[in-house]
């Protein structure tokens, strides 16, 4: 009996080891740096900028993105985690980006540019086949980096049981995803201004749920990652609009830039998405005081 | 209309009434808020309804209280002051607005409370007896224009309130309300002295 109960812990003890420590990774990447320059291109120097308002805007993931999986449990098959950003995932995330600036009177339009356009490594003279083929002036290339990790837990004991592998949420799951935009003026080579968005969630999931969970957990922490792009986006072309009245992209040592008019073009100068409001604060709210004060006065004298 | 003598700022309260109306409707504010590309042409008029929307609660509340106490001290003054401030700013406010090619959407009646600030201030600074009224009145009017003035050619806002996403001030705004309000105070001053005359 003693040697039984000895023999039922020890392989409790094993088993809660052996399902603790599984730890995959799902990792998706694409860099803006690897399209526009290849190793062993040679450095190409900015130009100055001209920008003729209203732009005709690209937007597109640098193309050549990987995923790699690392890693595996023996309860989750990493195969079936998700590759790469599919095609029709990259549009409706471009479509999103491109939606929310289409109402911007300086812009004249934003095009999503599939990636199947983009050669991997394709660098400027990609960019230019497509500035002439769109009539593009400038482009938004995004890169991304999202990564997904896989815990399991204690719980994965009663997987066992094989009923608890459908029913025990036992696999801890999380996904960081980061978007970075570099917006390019094509014809000068130069780096207009940078930004980024980023997401972080997490959930349970049983084993045999797990692929799915983290297919669902992907697309939705690209979506929220390209929602606070475009925020940052919003407040970053912001502040590019007020760098670029002082004539520099981005300051001292950046390369001069000048924001005209086409012809027949009478909107907005600055960089502004152009909502406005009447708001009152508090020095104005101070100031209703010192009126009651006076009023008051005026009062007591009468 | 009066309570015991004392007049009814009904003029102050229907436009807060409306504003705080039109600000809790969603489809009412849409309707109504200027909008460029909407208010080429015929609707011009959205210069002036859009000063009813507010895109914020602590907007609505800073700006339509600012109305509800100047109002009211203008019009148990004199009602007439309080219209012609009020129509004045608005006025002042709309054409700032449609002719600011930069603006593409605007809500908020911080100019109509602008405004009526300014006439308040300058008819209380220009008619009271007590000295140290007109001192106060006169310096809140010159702090109000100087701060609008700052905002306006000197850039940045020192607003504190909650203002709807990727929303900016338009200090123009509080400026032409101003001196749209200081305008009519100063101009039913003038009649005023020329009646007792």
């Amino acid at each position: 009996m003693r040697r039984s109960l000895r023999l039922l812990a020890a392989c409790t003890i094993v088993a809660l080891v052996c399902c603790g420590c599984g730890t995959i990774a799902v990792r998706k990447t694409s860099n803006v740096l690897d399209y526009l320059y290849p190793e062993g291109s040679p450095a190409i120097p900015a130009r100055d900028v001209t920008l003729t308002l209203p732009l005709r805007v690209g937007v597109a993931f640098a193309p050549g993105g990987t995923a790699t999986r690392r890693g595996a449990s023996d309860w989750v098959n990493a195969t079936a985690m998700g590759g790469e950003v599919t095609e029709a995932q990259k549009l409706a995330l471009l479509e999103r980006i491109a939606e929310a600036f289409r109402d911007r009177d300086y812009i004249a339009s934003v095009d999503p540019i599939p990636s199947l356009y983009l050669a991997p490594g394709g660098s400027f003279d990609n960019l230019d086949q497509l500035a002439q083929a769109m009539g593009l002036n400038v482009v938004v290339l995004l890169s991304y980096d999202q990564a997904q990790f896989n815990e399991t837990t204690n719980w994965s004991i009663t997987y066992w049981t094989l009923v608890g592998a459908y029913v025990v949420k036992g696999e801890n799951n999380q996904t960081q995803t980061f978007v970075d935009a570099a917006v390019y003026d094509i014809p000068s080579r130069a780096l207009l201004f940078r930004t980024a968005g980023s997401d972080v969630r997490g959930g349970r999931s049983t084993p045999v749920e797990s692929p799915e969970a983290f297919r669902a957990e992907s697309a939705k922490s690209f979506e929220e990652a390209i929602d606070d792009l475009i925020r940052n986006l919003a407040d970053g072309l912001k502040v590019f609009g007020e760098e670029a009245t002082t004539g520099r992209v981005r300051g001292q040592g950046t390369p001069e830039i000048e924001v005209k008019a086409a012809p027949g073009y009478s909107g907005v100068a600055k960089f502004e998405n152009g909502r406005y409001s009447g708001a009152l604060g508090p020095v104005e709210l101070g100031l209703v005081g010192l009126l009651v004060v006076a009023g008051l006065a005026r009062r007591r004298s009468a | 209309m009066s309570v015991n003598g004392a007049r009814l700022p009904w003029l102050s309260a229907g436009f807060v009434v409306v504003a705080a109306a039109v600000s809790v409707w969603p489809e009412a504010g849409e309707a109504l808020a200027y909008r460029r590309a909407s208010a080429e042409g015929a609707g011009a008029w959205r210069a002036l309804t859009g000063q009813l929307v507010h895109g914020t609660v602590p907007m609505a509340l800073a700006d339509l209280g600012v109305i509800a106490l100047c109002g009211t001290f203008l019009e148990r003054w004199r009602r007439g002051l309080a219209l012609g401030a009020g129509l004045a700013g608005l006025l002042a406010v709309g054409i700032t607005v449609h002719g600011s090619p930069q603006v593409m959407y605007f809500d908020g009646s911080s100019g109509v409370a602008a405004s009526l600030f300014a006439a308040s201030a300058l008819w209380l600074a220009l008619t009271s007896r007590s000295s140290a009224s007109r001192v106060l009145a006169g310096f809140g009017l010159v702090l109000l224009v100087a701060k609008a003035a700052l905002e306006q050619w000197g850039g940045g806002h020192l607003s504190g309130v909650a203002l709807p996403d990727g929303a900016s001030v338009l200090p123009a705004a509080h400026l032409a309300g101003s001196v749209a309000g200081a305008c009519a105070a100063a101009w039913a001053a003038v009649v005023s002295r020329a009646d007792r005359g």
